[in-house]
């Protein structure tokens, strides 16, 4: 599991066979081999959404506000933002087998799905940086619980050690993966389990509920507001790992029920968790909360737990990437050694500022908001009202310009634009860096703005620049039906 | 890229002949264009009615009842 990806068995590429390439790579599955039923997709959708980063926005949102209002904005926000990025992506992806870059072809373009792909990929490096400090920081804990005073470098050096372990997971293929993944997932339950038992034994609902938070601004609205952005930005966080799951399940209930009750809800209440952690120890760094409380021998076993687990979700987290890379024809040549290798050096930042770069976690949490709000405004738009649920796999998966999805030289000119006006919304309503507000954002969070106004506006152009071409037409009129297969 | 507008269809058939992958890929598209509707499951009205109050009307209610 990753942050905002998800893959729970990723094939080697150097035993690529076709089975493993369509469940794991982008061959579009056919519905015999989409492996997850009811049960399945719950439980996956559980593990993903349990993993550490929930400890990070619990965190982060202990700052803002207090135990009852961080539980609404965190349950409220995040159930939303996993309804509005789920819709479009888990029905369209599940109906066509496709995974989610493919899957944004038609209202971007064939290049245009490119520059999502770049801003996944932001998202990527983003939360597998922050959870690598939180390694560094873990290992700090420790050695301060045993009674060594090491010095600020030793969290960069942690950094380095967890780059180092996730490459080494990752370039060994599947079975570690899973096999680490299978051990994680239960013991983070138990984790879970344990640090509400012991909250609630130690200190009990009252003094969890009327613990003030950390770092609130001087106006409580704008606080709770903001605690809701980052509700919201969370769950459209999830953008990353949605089409995965979803196009191996069976139906359409099967795609979109789980998401929402697992990713929104779930995952909400794990961040919760985390929240009423933060408040009682008074600290947002959740490597900061074990020990006190669970005393020095649990906590530092509590520590090595998360340390390893923040590994795990970094190594699925460069799987992920990994495989959306290959999207680009220049790294489809590449050996997996090097794609990986590539992703290591963009971490590289992280070794050397890992404080500097984790102080602005909340920041980037909100600015997931900024990045996937529009896009997932533009593709509910573009999936249910302009193309209907018909889409046209010849096109996503051939890139001679005659192909529908070709557009102008491979981009979609209004949906791209659409992106950056949502963005501008947002930025417009919310700063994320200042915490600056315009005062529309009390009305109507940056979020869901910068959602709504580009999805109308797409709409909108859509009809007017760009009807879509009838699924039919395009796959008989073409003489030959896959002129530059892009696989 | 390859200039793609410059391949002939004849020559892109034989391509795609000679690409195991692309053939592969040829065969599951003709496939899931194939199959009827149906057979990929539905979601209907009030499966989107249930999502929209469990996800959307419901969350917006208590949000805006604890930020009165």
């Amino acid at each position: 599991m990753t942050p905002r990806s998800a893959t729970s068995a990723p094939a080697t590429p150097r035993a690529e066979s076709f089975a493993e390439s369509s469940a794991f790579g982008r061959m579009p599955l056919l519905p015999g081999e989409r492996e997850y039923g009811s049960a399945g997709a719950h439980a996956t959708c559980f593990a993903f959404a349990i993993a550490t980063w929930c400890f990070l926005v619990g965190g982060y949102t202990a700052e803002l506000v207090g135990a009852v209002q961080g539980v609404v904005c965190l349950l409220a926000g995040n159930l939303i933002g996993v309804f509005l990025t789920t819709m479009p992506l888990s029905l369209g992806c599940q109906r066509y087998g496709l995974e989610q870059i493919d899957f944004c072809k038609p209202a971007f373009g064939q290049r245009g799905a490119r520059v999502i792909l770049v801003f996944y990929l932001i998202n990527m490096i983003g939360w597998s940086g922050l959870i690598l400090v939180m390694f560094g920081n873990g290992i700090r804990n420790i050695a301060e619980a045993l009674g060594y005073q090491p010095g600020g470098w030793i969290v960069g050096a942690g950094v380095a050690l967890g780059l180092g372990l996730s490459y080494w997971i990752v370039t060994r293929g599947v079975h570690l993966l899973n096999v680490s993944n299978a051990i994680i997932t239960p013991c983070l339950v138990v984790l879970i389990g344990y640090i509400v038992w012991v909250l609630f034994r130690e200190h009990g609902w009252q003094a969890i509920a009327s613990a003030p938070p950390l770092d609130p601004g001087p106006r409580p609205w704008l606080n709770y507001l903001i605690a809701f952005e980052l509700g919201v930005a969370n769950g459209i966080s999830w953008w990353g790992g949605i089409g995965f799951i979803a196009r191996n399940t069976r139906t359409p209930r099967i795609s979109v029920y789980p998401q929402i009750l697992q990713l929104g809800l779930s995952g909400g209440v794990v961040a919760c968790v985390a929240l009423f952690s933060a408040l009682v120890v008074k600290s947002e760094d959740p490597t900061e909360w074990m020990v006190p409380i669970g005393g020095v021998g649990m906590g530092v076993v509590a520590l090595v737990f998360v340390v390893l687990a923040n590994v795990t979700s970094v190594a699925v987290s460069f799987y992920a990437s990994g495989l959306a890379l290959r999207h680009v024809p220049a790294f489809r040549a590449l050996s997996w050694q090097r794609v990986i290798g590539l992703l290591i050096v963009l971490c590289l930042p992280f070794v050397f500022w890992p404080e500097e770069l984790y102080g602005q976690g909340d920041a980037f949490l909100a600015y997931n908001g900024t990045m996937y709000a529009p896009i997932s405004g533009i593709l509910f738009a573009d999936y249910f009202l302009v193309r209907r649920q018909r889409l046209c796999l010849w096109s996503i998966f051939d890139d001679h310009p005659s192909r529908a999805y070709h557009y102008s030289r491979g981009f979609h000119w209004p949906a791209l634009a659409c992106v950056v006006l949502g963005q501008a919304v947002y930025l417009w309503l919310f700063n994320p860096i200042t915490s600056e507000t315009h005062p529309l954002f009390q009305l109507l969070p940056a979020s869901l703005a910068a959602c709504i106004v580009p999805a109308v506006l797409y709409a909108i152009a859509a009809r007017i620049w760009a009807p879509p071409v009838p699924v039919a037409a395009t796959a008989d009129d073409a003489p030959d039906r896959l002129l530059t297969p892009n696989i | 890229m390859a200039q793609p507008s410059r391949i002939e269809p004849v020559h892109a058939a034989e391509a795609t002949e000679a690409n195991p992958r692309a053939r592969e890929l040829l065969r599951r598209i003709e496939e899931l264009e194939a199959l009827k509707e149906s057979a990929f499951g539905r979601f209907t009205r009030w499966d989107w009615l249930a999502c929209a109050l469990v996800a959307l009307v419901l969350p917006t209610a208590v949000l805006l009842w604890f930020g009165r």
